[in-house]
């Protein structure tokens, strides 16, 4: 144990004097900052987007609010009045609501694919399917680059800082002659490795807990909850260090040079995080195509039938008898009863396909989640996105939720349509409310976890075991 | 000859090296794949596209008998034709939408990536054909060349070899010679496999311009990868050690190839902000609505229109008039929202470009980034062919929505909006047949990454003949 600890202390003051570890800090405090600081910019733009949506939404409500008590004497409030208690005005283009993809605690630190999808969308009583399919305003040439955040140094850079600090490990003794005097000592050479390594790691871990802990200040993360999860996003950094350190161990137990070490690592480094990846992402836009470019015309193709009122009433009160009002109280001014109709047999008739699309998504997601015991890169994005809410299956989750909030919009207003039902000033305060419920505090890291440490364990066996 | 002595040593050398042998097929064997899956990918994508195109054209000509308004609201599809040369370079194909909508009233975007139906691996990259060429090759260049001289130094046959009357610059592009060949025994095969992929996809009758970016792109990889060969060599003979070269070599590859490509473009957006489309679409509809100064609202403009148009025919009402004024005032109404979009779409693409300049500017340094772009304009695959599709397509649309108006405004009364043309009117309007713009075209777009990449190589090439003129032959 003693020698053990004094290899640590020498190594330590090796590092420190040399000029590696200087230039390695720098960089490394100077890329995670950056990282955090891109993050929160671009989770505030889009917070302030939010913001002003919600603003938007308020204002629009409560001035349709105060015109539905308003009194009919002037011209322009029987204007007012009669927009804003037509259910079928305020339903669908006076009175739509947003639905908000809010950003969870997380989000800045692994912004996935929040630039790549839509993240607020208004909810009017037409066909859903008339309004979703919209594309975020977005720089394609920063898409194509992606995002420099914290998930990116972690996944991306900090294996290559892992890599500069320890490819000389061993081979450095060999090339400045001080091995022989280190065998001579009473240590084994796996004790030597493994000393030198798990400083390196500890240095990693300092930075990994530094970082994060810088996170949790300027990002003003409170709460029992979001502590958790930060430290759950932690630990995968944790565990994907260790699973970098695993490789560093296996070829520095080779025992070749340091050029041989220094190639043979950034060989590894370029196979796991860029050509694996790479590979099956080309590999599955072959093997499992998919394309829904033409959603957009089956729309207007479907919505542009044109079929007698009759005929799209008639299935539409039998999958609605509650909707069936033979006779009119009063007058109708518009009759919209069709264009309902109309509208919810274009989402049945999409409905399956987006269905289709939507599973054939989550296929290649399950190939992909096959594939993540040799592609640790993607395993650890995979989670950071999980925490962070920025999934691709966040988005899709998000866009389930707006299918049912618009379910819901529509099912307040279609019986006052039907019935031809004046909205009263105290339906206001009955609209259904669009919140978004994030999966985020709900996932689990373990199973992904395990893997990484699982895979980790095993590249660390096989060098334990060249290493005698 | 010592130079091609040199040249013929340093081939040999390297194909009996197994370690480079291994190294050098993986990435040959990686480039034939990836040619082949982005091969195979492009068919799939630019077969269904023709397809589309096909479908919504029918569905065009298919029209009944309607009022020319609702065929303008019916509208169409322009689904985005892949360039023959983009399984090389998927470039930003995979972020930019591939199908538009053109309908009456209304500027859409073009939706649908290819990046929103991928998973997350999209973050990782694609194994393209450019891929190979832009990062690996680079690397494996740098795994050929790090040790060129300082092995030699190391092993003091450097000094042998100057005593025997070598010249230093003559040992340097000897040596050089020697991996240029090596590397091209890797890419000449794909190259060779990608253009006879290539013309067996076109029934070997490809146009003379793609002949001619294929001839480009083949240019601006073989000088890409002598910057490579030529700075590594020179690294490696200004190296104390092959450690610190191998070392130097590769922080500038990480550095030139991952990191300032990334820090440069995610800086730019940081930097400059781009409106939500939610704001856009603000912006759009209140200056239709207010007009472009804000003070010119569209019911002033549809009242100035009326007062000309009745003066024009010498009537007092509309309902006098010959036409249809409906059709007149939509007709401007199409103009009006053309410009406004024009207004606020070039203010965009301004925002983008500032955003982008920042790694342009750093193309002057880096010459990752002058080839990735020149690449991508060779191959058809970046914003500039992109934004010539919208625009064209936007053009077709404008012309489309023009057509229907005015068969309106001659065809029918002004309060009509029954009257219908005939089903043979629908092929009236010419089908969108999207034409690749020209070799020419893409240089004049590309003059600033062409300048870069110049003016990097030439500096590099100064510095180095500079440089081997104070060689120093031994360690000090």
């Amino acid at each position: 144990m003693h020698s053990f600890l004094l290899i640590l202390k020498n190594e330590w003051r090796i590092l420190k004097r040399g000029r590696a570890l200087k230039i390695l800090t720098l960089l490394a405090l100077a890329s995670g900052i950056y990282a955090l600081v891109y993050g929160t910019t671009l989770v505030r733009r889009q917070q302030e987007t939010l913001a002003t949506l919600r603003q938007d939404e308020h204002e629009r409500l409560d001035s349709l609010a105060a015109w539905a008590g308003l009194d009919t004497t002037t011209v322009d409030h029987k204007k007012k009045w009669a927009i804003a208690t037509n259910a079928y005005y305020v339903n669908v283009p006076r009175g739509y609501r947003y639905a908000l993809h809010d950003p969870s605690a997380l989000t800045p630190l692994s912004l996935g694919m929040r630039d790549l999808f839509p993240y607020y969308q208004d909810v009017e009583g037409r066909a859903i399917f008339r309004q979703l399919f919209q594309q975020e305003i977005s720089n394609p040439q920063k898409m194509l680059v992606g995002h420099f955040d914290w998930a990116f140094v972690v996944v991306f850079l900090l294996p290559l800082f892992m890599i500069v600090l320890s490819y000389n490990m061993l081979s450095s003794e060999k090339e400045l002659g001080t091995f022989a005097l280190l065998r001579s000592q009473p240590v084994t050479l796996r004790q030597v490795v493994l000393a030198k390594l798990l400083l390196r790691l500890a240095l990693v871990f300092v930075f990994l807990v530094g970082i994060t802990g810088l996170a949790a200040f300027t990002m003003e993360l409170g709460g029992a909850r979001n502590i958790g999860m930060l430290l759950k996003y932690l630990a995968i950094a944790v565990g994907y260090s260790l699973f970098w350190g695993a490789v560093v161990f296996a070829v520095v137990s080779f025992q070749k040079t340091s050029a041989f070490n220094a190639l043979t690592l950034l060989g590894c480094w370029l196979v796991v995080v860029l050509v694996l990846p790479a590979l099956l992402q080309q590999w599955l836009s072959v093997s499992q195509p998919m394309d829904r470019s033409r959603l957009e015309n089956l729309v207007r193709d479907e919505y542009s039938q044109r079929q007698a009122d009759s005929v799209v009433l008639k299935p539409y009160y039998a999958r609605h008898p509650e909707l069936y009002f033979p006779a009119d109280t009063a007058p109708r001014e518009l009759d919209l009863r069709a264009y309902y109709a109309r509208n919810e047999q274009l989402d049945l008739t999409l409905a399956p396909l987006v269905e289709a699309y939507e599973q054939a998504m989550t296929a290649r997601e399950a190939t992909v989640s096959r594939m993540v015991w040799l592609l640790p890169a993607v395993n650890a994005l995979d989670l950071f996105n999980g925490l962070a809410g920025t999934s691709a299956a966040n988005h899709r989750d998000y866009l389930r939720q707006v299918r049912d909030f618009h379910g819901r919009w529509n099912s307040f207003f279609l019986p006052k349509v039907f019935k031809n039902e004046l909205l009263r000033p105290a339906d206001y305060e009955q609209f259904p409310a669009w919140s978004f419920q994030s999966l985020a505090p709900a996932f689990s890291i373990s199973q992904g976890l395990l893997k990484l440490l699982l895979v980790s364990g095993l590249v660390f066996a096989m060098g334990w075991l060249r290493l005698k | 000859m010592i130079y091609q002595l040199i040249a013929r040593k340093e081939f040999t050398a390297t194909l009996r090296d197994r370690r480079f042998v291994v190294a050098g097929l993986l990435v040959l064997l990686l480039l034939l794949v990836a040619t082949w899956t982005g091969f195979r990918n492009y068919q799939l994508l630019a077969e269904k596209r023709a397809q589309a195109n096909q479908s919504a054209r029918a569905a065009w000509l298919g029209q009944p008998e309607k009022n020319p308004h609702s065929a303008a609201h019916y509208g169409t599809f322009a689904f985005r034709p892949k360039s023959d040369l983009s399984f090389l370079d998927f470039g930003l194909d995979t972020f930019t939408g591939s199908s538009v909508y053109l309908e009456g009233h209304r500027q859409n975007d073009a939706k649908f990536s290819a990046a929103e139906d991928a998973t997350l691996l999209i973050r990782f990259g694609e194994m393209t054909v450019t891929f190979v060429l832009q990062l690996l090759i680079p690397l494996l260049i740098i795994f050929l060349c790090f040790a060129a001289f300082t092995q030699e130094r190391e092993e003091k046959t450097l000094n042998m070899l100057l005593s025997q009357g070598a010249q230093v610059p003559a040992v340097f592009w000897g040596k050089v010679t020697g991996y240029a060949l090596v590397i091209g025994l890797v890419v000449v095969p794909a190259l060779v496999m990608a253009a006879t992929l290539l013309f067996a996809q076109t029934g070997f009758q490809a146009t003379p311009d793609t002949l001619l970016r294929l001839l480009l792109l083949a240019v601006l990889y073989a000088l890409y990868f002598g910057l490579f060969i030529v700075g590594s060599v020179f690294v490696s003979a200004r190296s104390r050690s092959s450690r610190a070269s191998l070392l130097t070599l590769l922080s500038t590859w990480i550095l030139a190839c991952i990191v300032l490509p990334k820090a440069a473009a995610n800086l730019g957006e940081s930097l400059y902000k781009v409106p939500s489309r939610y704001a856009f679409q603000k912006q759009l509809e209140e200056d239709m609505e207010k007009g472009i100064d804000g003070h010119d609202p569209a019911s002033a403009r549809a009242k100035e229109l009326e007062k000309k148009v009745l003066a024009q025919y010498g009537v007092d009402s509309v309902s006098q008039l010959p036409i249809n004024f409906d059709g007149m005032v939509m007709q401007q109404g199409e103009e009006y929202s053309s410009k406004v979009y024009q207004k606020h779409f070039g203010e965009l693409q301004k925002q983008f470009q500032q955003q982008n300049s920042l790694a342009a500017m750093t193309s002057f340094i880096n010459p990752y980034l002058a080839v990735r772009d020149l690449s991508m304009g060779l191959s058809g695959s970046d914003y500039e062919h992109f934004l010539d599709f919208k625009d064209k397509a936007e053009a077709y649309r404008f012309a489309m929505v023009k057509q229907l108006n005015e068969e309106m405004m001659i065809s029918s009364k002004t309060g009509d909006w029954e009257k219908t043309v005939s089903r043979d009117f629908w092929a009236k309007t010419p089908d969108f047949a999207y034409q690749l713009p020209s070799v020419g075209w893409v240089l004049s777009k590309k003059w600033l990454s062409l300048a870069a990449f110049w003016l990097f190589s030439g500096m590099l090439i100064i510095s180095i003949t500079l440089g081997l003129k104070r060689f120093v032959p031994i360690n000090s």
